[in-house]
């Protein structure tokens, strides 16, 4: 295929740079490697060292070859693992909280698994999307569908993420005040620790940092291990999806609509596309992005489960926990797994918070970038691409302070930035399965049958589970009961 | 340097290139203005949701 130049799409002369495929070509070997030499920048010099190490751990014979393999996938794990446990943030783990608390071990344990299997779907096309095209999913829509449908798709992204950010800094907020935080130091701590993540200069260090943060939404496993769960009762409803929630129909599919939307959110394929770009992913490395992706949906599920066990007590002892928030779950646990789960719960909601606000405010700062065509990279200093770290910065400033603001009505926020999340995705998988069936910028990646299939599958269930919520909020006498 | 790297991967490059619009069936432009329409009706729907469950005696 051949590159149209920019700015302007009226000459459509071939690219300066020659007519080359955006797929496999190597810089070097292109006809303008040599204007390119004289125009490299600090980011490709950054990323072309991150490939450097990519390509010297693939050289056989070098070093030990038994780990070869694995030292290949360790530097290309990141984009998946980071996305999937920043979406494991503060309203999710809250969301598998109450599931847990309302219903003790049954179907939402196997749902979970069902949602992330979902999220994998959606997730991995999004791999494939930016190791072949090297763009960014807003700068896509926008070249491919126009400015019309960029800023519709755009606006989608800005709103779920700004609300998104807001109870992220509620959680944060929440679990640092079960150990008597201030609010104040509280979301000030939050920001720090945003702020230092940005500082490197370096997609690698970035992602590196962030990783080693997000492993820590792990803490909700020895919570749930401190909750003695019954481990025969977890092993029967992971094969029989029973017992089945009873109760109130609606508040029953509610919840259904926030776990789905703890797992499948707009801003997760805006951010892991943009992630596999700036961190340099060709299309050699989709199969490493595609182990990276199903190790990031795997783990965010353990510890999702891990997230219902740990409230499972309040289940048994008839604690009503409908209107808890963020520290109240820890606070109504402690008599039942300890001051010291109690803590990890805590704890574990406060790393929720704070990695799904560097992920998220990320995500919102790459699709500004590539909208107005500034630098947009991790790789860039400070001042080099101030309008991205403005963005960056200036979406979780503005987040915290609105968690700041005494009688603020946070309680609109948390109760349907997951509903939200849910009822914006259609539109965002219609494009996200657009690109990838589009041979000029996939070529031999576009999606097969069976990627097809699942994708539109995905699709048809969230308009359904939308439709059903409509339906229920127009009609509420048809769930009662 | 460039040899690690592919032609659109470079900044310079990449600047300088678009995938260019593609053209809309109308299939397409109608799934496309549908789930707009479905998102829209959503969020009031949400917000109806939200004003309910904040004031339960309306």
């Amino acid at each position: 295929m051949q590159l149209t130049m920019a700015p302007s799409d009226k000459d459509s002369k071939t690219v300066s740079f020659g007519s080359a495929r955006p797929t496999t070509e190597i810089a070097s070997a292109s006809p303008a490697a040599q204007n390119l030499v004289g125009l490299l920048t600090h980011e490709d010099l950054d990323r072309a060292k991150d490939r450097w190490r990519v390509t010297r751990a693939r050289w056989k014979g070098q070093g030990a070859q038994r780990f070869r393999g694995l030292r290949v996938l360790w530097l290309l794990v990141g984009p998946g693992v980071l996305v999937f446990l920043g979406e494991n943030d503060a309203p999710s783990m809250l969301s598998y909280s109450a599931t847990g608390a309302r219903f003790g071990i049954g179907f939402f344990i196997p749902f979970v698994i069902l949602t992330f299997l979902i999220g994998f779907i959606v997730q991995e096309m999004t791999v494939r999307l930016g190791a072949v095209s090297h763009r960014g999913h807003a700068e896509l829509i926008f070249d491919r569908f126009g400015k019309f449908w960029g800023f519709f798709s755009l606006g989608d992204l800005v709103l779920g993420n700004f609300l998104t950010l807001i109870t992220e800094f509620i959680g944060i907020r929440a679990g640092l005040g079960f150990f008597g935080v201030r609010p104040v130091a509280a979301v000030g701590l939050g920001l720090i620790v945003v702020i230092a993540a940005i500082t490197t200069g370096r997609y690698w260090t970035w992602e590196r940092i962030t990783m080693g943060l997000a492993i820590f939404n792990g803490l909700f496993i020895p919570a749930a291990i401190l909750a003695h769960p019954d481990w025969a009762a977890v092993g029967h409803t992971l094969l029989t999806w029973t017992p089945l929630p009873h109760g109130n129909h609606a508040e029953i599919l509610l919840l259904i609509l926030a776990v789905i939307g703890a797992t499948v959110t707009p801003w997760m394929i805006f951010f892991q596309q943009s992630a596999v770009v700036d961190k340099g992913m060709q299309p050699r490395d989709i199969r490493a992005g595609r182990f990276d992706t199903l190790l990031g949906a795997l783990l965010a599920a353990v510890f999702a489960i891990a997230a219902i066990l740990a409230t499972v007590p309040l289940f048994h002892h008839g604690i009503d926990a409908t209107q808890f928030q963020g520290a109240q779950f820890a606070e109504a646990l402690a008599p039942w797994i300890g001051h010291t789960g109690a803590a990890l719960f805590a704890l574990g909601i406060f790393e929720a918070g704070i990695v799904a606000a560097i992920a998220i405010s990320t995500s919102s700062a790459y699709a500004f970038g590539e909208v107005l065509g500034t630098g947009h990279s991790l790789n860039r200093p400070l001042l080099d691409a101030w309008p991205f770290y403005s963005t960056l910065l200036g979406s979780a400033c503005a987040a915290a302070a609105l968690v700041l603001i005494p009688g603020a009505p946070l309680e609109f926020v948390v109760l349907t930035v997951n509903v939200i999340a849910v009822l914006a995705m259609p539109p965002a998988l219609a494009f996200l399965i657009l690109l990838v069936n589009d041979r000029d910028v996939m070529g031999e990646h576009v999606n097969g049958f069976w990627e097809n299939a699942a994708g539109i599958a995905v699709t048809a269930l969230l308009v359904g589970v939308g439709i059903a919520f409509g339906v229920t909020t127009v009609f509420p006498v048809l769930l009662s009961g | 340097m460039l040899s690690l790297l592919e032609t659109d991967q470079v900044v310079a490059a990449k600047q300088r290139t678009r995938f260019g619009r593609r053209k809309l069936s109308l299939g397409v432009r109608i799934l496309l203005w549908g789930l707009r329409v479905y998102v829209v009706v959503m969020l009031v729907l949400v917000a109806v949701s939200v004003v309910r469950a904040v004031h339960p005696g309306r």
